[in-house]
């Protein structure tokens, strides 16, 4: 009995110890023998590498204004594992996304604990999303690239995707550049997915994108966009495009391209707006060709400006084909056939000149070439060579046919005859800056090659004066400066390729002024204006009303050309707009209000950080300002005193009165007679000053000389 | 208190033991709390040393009180605890899909935890008021019955971790009363039959080792009859009544046998669990260092995976320890059992032994995954009131029997 007792305890014991054996067998199998099996295991859960996103950088007009930034906002994503009601997502942002709720739950990939739900939400949506506070959804921060003058050069700057990377324009170009180099971290992750940096382990820091200082100027780039719009409007034009050129160095101050589109929500826009017509896109130009051969015949001293040439009444036959001019023109002196814009006159011309040294020319003007500027989706142009000529080929490229051009190529072209003869390489970036300001990199003005000397340069200027004083291109002239320029109006290629279309046409003018020496070269094309359809009658007037706004302006590139306009009626139209930034709401609208301007807020914040248009710029009366609200540190407001300008001259006063940071409209020319407000009250910045001017009794001076000038035509 | 020094009676190491492990589960429950702060806030470790508390005086209790008095209050207190289990249908909280809580304030009460005491006591006064005859079966089917009715009580809340305890109980305490192995095995033949019905081939298998012991150990016919009709019907409803089971059990069944087809879902336990033991190695890494536990990877740490906290924190060494040491408490249990002159108080202590057991077996069996994940907590370790205290109280028996292992 007792010997039965204890075999059964010891068979209890035995079973007692060997499921004990068995438990830490397992134990010593798992933590012993796997233990780096399930140490890498457990390394893979709850490390991980994390990208550090470099922040991309800003792109800087030539004055410092932001044309595109970066703005933090909240994408939201779904952790379908903590997700608790999955048709409750379904049901709030089936009306977000505009897809059915059935849609949306089956989007979400069960399987992962990351799925995107919205991304770079604007903060009213993200504000409705938070106050849902669903389960599951949850939101992190990233960079959204924000453009605050909207379409202003979207076509130029471009835009990015979601995830920031360039797609067009500079942001295209230059994507290395602004992109910078994303770091990584070790990051420690628990269950929920949320990450803790962790020191022990190394780390390389990102190195944020450099910033670009373009050398668009952000007013006169809203100026041309703005005339643009009008006169594209007033012409019923397809398209357009404007091109605004520093001569002496080849930058680009704007380039404006119509129609635009937002690059905030580039997804929207047509394929048709997002092209940056001034260089992908070619056309003939026709007339505005004309200073090849002029400039071929110039060079090669086969004409002088005053040798007489017979334009056979308007009509000529030339290889079975009838050349027409617009006017039974009889015998004109060269520097007439440009004036007149005769084609007959210059077949004879580019006859004389012949055709090798005519294609040599036109090449060393720069067409059929990259000009090299640093935006994607340049294009050569048609230029054939001499070769494959027909005997008409050498007629219709004198009249700028059977060539065709960028809009770039020609305004550079027409900034070589105003650079004295000098191709420069236009330039659209200027400096590459690091994080902390530093210039990296410089794009420094270029020159290209001399395409004709000096000599015939000038004497190519004074016929493009001449065609703005009396030819086609009188409605150019802008009263008290010198104005050079080429009207063109070219027949379009039918669609189909059977010759030109009878009423489809290229309008264009290219200009510069002042004459004497050249500080802005401006380019307008319009794709088929219907009424008026010439390049005189139609790009002509936008040409001059952007000059005539620069003019104004008490800012940028060309401020110290002194206005000698007198325009009072228009000055009473004209607004300057205000510098808003750094106001808070309510005193922004009353600074609007007062100078009879509308506003649109846009955005969430206490204070003005973006304003479209810019401050100083001259605009209609009633116009809408458009302002980003956003949180910025309080401005200060400055007053200036009125300086006393009675008695100076327009320009000295006009200098003067700038130095105090205002502006300034006058009627008359000469000196100073009287001034409103008075010398020494203190005023608003920006603020315009009236003055009042009588040519003085004394011996000529400068105003003088401006107002005995050709006056211009009003526009018609 | 103590009689004419009678210290020595007083088992020491086993107090010693259960302080130890006490003490170990307040600090690894304190662990499990850094990665998160819904638990944090709850202090659910201050909250397990009040239960603490709470159970030392429940193990006093339960030790001073002569355990005759259990004997005689038995069938009240069976009577008692099987009501509020059928209570528990009426007026319980529904929760993760269990029935299974009475609550008190803000405490849940799980009435099981008392059955199982309870358990214990009739079945000790079943088979200790009885002249049991070693030799045969018939005797012993009422206790079938005793432990039956919780078991299905219980797996009807359901609790299919909790009604195998009492199966433990019952193989334990019917071993313990001096059934036959022979016997024991015919006597849980249904059981067998149950987990052998999945698979025909085994299924048939099982059948001929049933007829080769009836034919070995030869009952009554009627007896003989009996069993091998309730095998057979068993074997068959089993597939039927498989189909009637909450999808959760079957997934955990299904899951057990191949962690790998959820490794989401119920198997994911597994697997984290495993990680967190494996990645512990054999030093641990160190307290409050254990990242699968820190991050919040592993589930259910401060319950049914305290095990797996413990050793990815305190590695192989600690588990070693913390094992051997649950070891030395269960066989000192048995060794208080047969010491017990009386029956009755020989067969409570073999209980109170079997219950600690079987949820350590199964609890360290879960975290090794070697074992279905049944919800089982550990022993003195996992946090939970009404478990700490029925532990402590089935300690305080063991101690009581110890102290009067010399009266009949």
């Amino acid at each position: 009995m007792r010997s039965k007792q204890s075999r059964r305890i010891i068979l209890v014991l035995i079973l007692g110890a060997g499921i004990w054996v068995s438990l830490i067998g397992r134990l010593f199998f798992i933590q012993i023998l796997h233990r780096g099996e399930y140490r890498q295991r457990s390394q893979d859960q709850h490390l991980c590498e994390s990208t550090l996103k470099a922040q991309r950088g800003v792109i800087y007009d030539r004055d410092g204004a932001k044309l595109v930034c970066n703005l933090p906002v909240k994408s939201y994503y779904v952790d379908p594992t903590e997700v608790k009601n999955l048709q409750r997502i379904g049901a709030n942002f089936a009306r977000l996304l505009k897809r059915s709720s059935r849609h949306i739950i089956q989007s979400l990939d069960m399987e992962s604990t990351f799925v995107w739900l919205i991304r770079m939400t604007e903060p009213k949506v993200s504000q409705l999303i938070d106050s849902w506070n669903i389960a599951g959804v949850f939101s992190l921060v990233e960079m959204k690239r924000f453009y605050p003058c909207r379409q202003l050069g979207c076509q130029v700057i471009g835009f990015t995707d979601v995830d920031n990377k360039g797609l067009e324009g500079l942001e295209l170009q230059f994507d290395d550049v602004l992109r910078g180099r994303d770091g990584w971290a070790v990051m420690q992750r628990d269950a929920h997915g949320r990450r803790i940096p962790l020191t022990e382990y190394p780390r390389e820091e990102p190195r944020d994108g450099y910033s670009l200082v373009v050398t668009i100027h952000a007013v006169y780039q809203t100026i041309a966009e703005q005339e643009l719009a009008r006169g594209i409007q007033k012409t019923s034009a397809k398209a357009g495009c404007v091109i605004l050129m520093d001569p002496a160095t080849g930058e680009i101050l704007a380039m404006a391209n119509e129609p635009q589109y937002d690059p905030n929500s580039p997804s929207t826009a047509h394929q048709e707006c997002r092209r940056n017509r001034a260089i992908t896109d070619i056309f003939e130009p026709g007339s505005t060709f004309k200073i090849v051969a002029a400039a071929a015949a110039l060079e090669e001293g086969v004409q002088n400006p005053d040798d007489l040439i017979y334009c056979e009444e308007g009509s000529m036959e030339l290889c079975r084909t009838t050349i027409n001019d617009v006017d039974e023109f009889g015998w004109l002196t060269f520097e007439q056939v440009i004036e007149k814009s005769s084609n007959i006159g210059i077949i004879k011309v580019a006859n004389q000149v012949g055709e090798e040294p005519f294609f040599d020319y036109a090449r060393r003007f720069g067409f059929g070439n990259l000009t090299g500027i640093s935006l994607p989706g340049e294009v050569k142009g048609l230029l054939a060579s001499p070769k494959t000529w027909s005997r008409l080929s050498l007629a219709s490229m004198a009249m700028g046919h059977e060539v065709a051009v960028t809009s770039l190529q020609l305004v550079c072209a027409y900034a070589a005859v105003a650079n004295s003869g000098t191709l420069m390489k236009p330039l659209i970036v200027r400096y590459v800056l690091d994080t902390r300001g530093n210039v990296v990199q410089e794009f420094s003005p270029s020159r290209i090659r001399r395409v004709i000397s000096p000599k015939t340069a000038a004497t190519l200027k004074s016929f493009l004066v001449k065609v703005v004083e009396r030819g086609t291109g009188k409605l150019a002239a802008i009263d008290g400066l010198c104005v050079a320029g080429k009207t063109g109006t070219a027949y379009k290629l039918r669609e189909d390729g059977s010759g030109f279309s009878r009423d489809r046409f290229m309008a264009s003018f290219c200009g510069f002024f002042p004459a004497e020496s050249p500080r802005l070269v401006g380019l307008v094309v319009l794709d088929e204006p219907r009424m008026p359809h010439s390049g005189g009658q139609a790009a002509t007037p936008i040409f001059r009303r952007i000059a005539e706004r620069i003019l104004a302006l008490p800012k940028g590139p060309c401020a110290d050309l002194c206005l000698m306009v007198s325009q009072p009626d228009a000055a009473e139209q004209m607004v300057v707009v205000p510098d808003l930034s750094g106001l808070d709401k309510p005193t922004a609208l009353v600074l609007l209000q007062k100078r009879d301007l509308a506003a649109q807020p846009e955005g969430e914040g206490l204070r003005v950080c973006h304003q479209q248009p810019q401050a100083g710029v001259l605009v209609a009366r009633g116009e809408t300002i458009l302002m980003v609200l956003g949180n910025l540190a309080k401005r200060t407001t400055k007053d200036s005193k009125v300086p006393h300008v009675i008695g100076l001259t327009l320009r000295e006063a006009i200098r003067q009165l700038r130095q105090n940071g205002l502006a300034a409209t006058f009627a008359g020319s000469g000196l100073v007679i009287r001034q409103t407000p008075k010398a020494g009250s203190r005023v608003g910045q920006e603020t315009v000053c009236k003055l009042e001017c009588e040519a003085p009794s004394g011996g000529p001076d400068l105003m003088a000389d401006a107002s005995s000038r050709h006056r211009g035509m009003s526009e018609p | 208190m103590f009689k004419n020094g009678a210290i020595r009676n007083v088992d020491l190491w086993l107090v010693a033991i259960v302080l130890v492990l006490c003490g170990v589960g307040v600090i690894t429950i304190f662990s499990t709390l850094q990665g998160s702060e819904v638990f944090m806030a709850k202090n659910l470790h201050l909250k397990q040393l009040f239960w603490f508390g709470l159970g030392l005086l429940a193990l006093g209790l339960a030790a001073v009180i002569p355990y005759k008095v259990y004997y005689v209050l038995s069938p009240i207190i069976y009577a008692f605890s099987i009501l509020s289990l059928l209570l528990i249908f009426v007026g319980s909280r529904e929760q993760v899909g269990a029935n299974r809580w009475y609550q008190l304030g803000s405490f849940h009460l799980q009435p099981a935890e008392v059955v199982k005491v309870a358990t214990i006591f009739i079945m000790a006064r079943y088979l200790s008021s009885r002249k049991m005859a070693t030799g045969g079966i018939k005797p012993f089917l009422p206790t079938l019955l005793l432990v039956g009715l919780p078991i299905v009580l219980i797996i009807r809340q359901p609790d299919l971790g909790t009604a195998l305890v009492f199966l433990a109980i019952l193989v334990a305490m019917l071993y313990r009363a001096g059934m036959k192995l022979a016997n024991l095995f015919l006597i849980l033949s249904p059981g067998l039959s149950v987990v052998c019905a999945f698979h025909l081939g085994s299924w048939m298998l099982f059948i001929l080792l049933l007829l080769l012991m009836l034919f070995l150990s030869r009952p009554r016919v009627l007896t003989t009859a009996a069993i091998f009709v309730l095998n057979f019907a068993v074997g068959v409803v089993t597939p039927i009544l498989w189909r009637g089971l909450h999808e959760y059990q079957q997934k955990r069944i299904l899951v057990f046998l191949n962690p790998g087809r959820d490794p989401w879902g119920a198997g994911y336990q597994v697997i984290q669990s495993k990680v967190a033991l494996g990645s512990g190695g054999f030093l641990g890494k160190g307290f409050l260092h254990g990242t699968q536990t820190q991050l919040a990877f592993l589930p259910a740490q401060h319950t049914d995976f305290v095990f797996s906290s413990f050793g990815e924190q305190f590695g192989f060494l600690g588990s070693l320890v913390l094992l051997v040491l649950l070891l030395v408490l269960i066989l000192r249990s048995i060794k208080t059992s047969y010491m017990a002159r009386n029956k009755f108080a020989g067969l409570v202590a073999m209980g109170s032994a079997a219950v600690i057991f079987f949820h350590v077996f199964v609890n360290v069996g879960v975290s090794l995954g070697i074992m279905p994940v049944t919800g089982l907590p550990l022993p003195f370790l996992s946090y939970g009131g009404s478990s700490l205290i029925t532990n402590m109280i089935l300690i305080g028996l063991v101690l009581n029997i110890r102290y009067r292992w010399q009266e009949y």
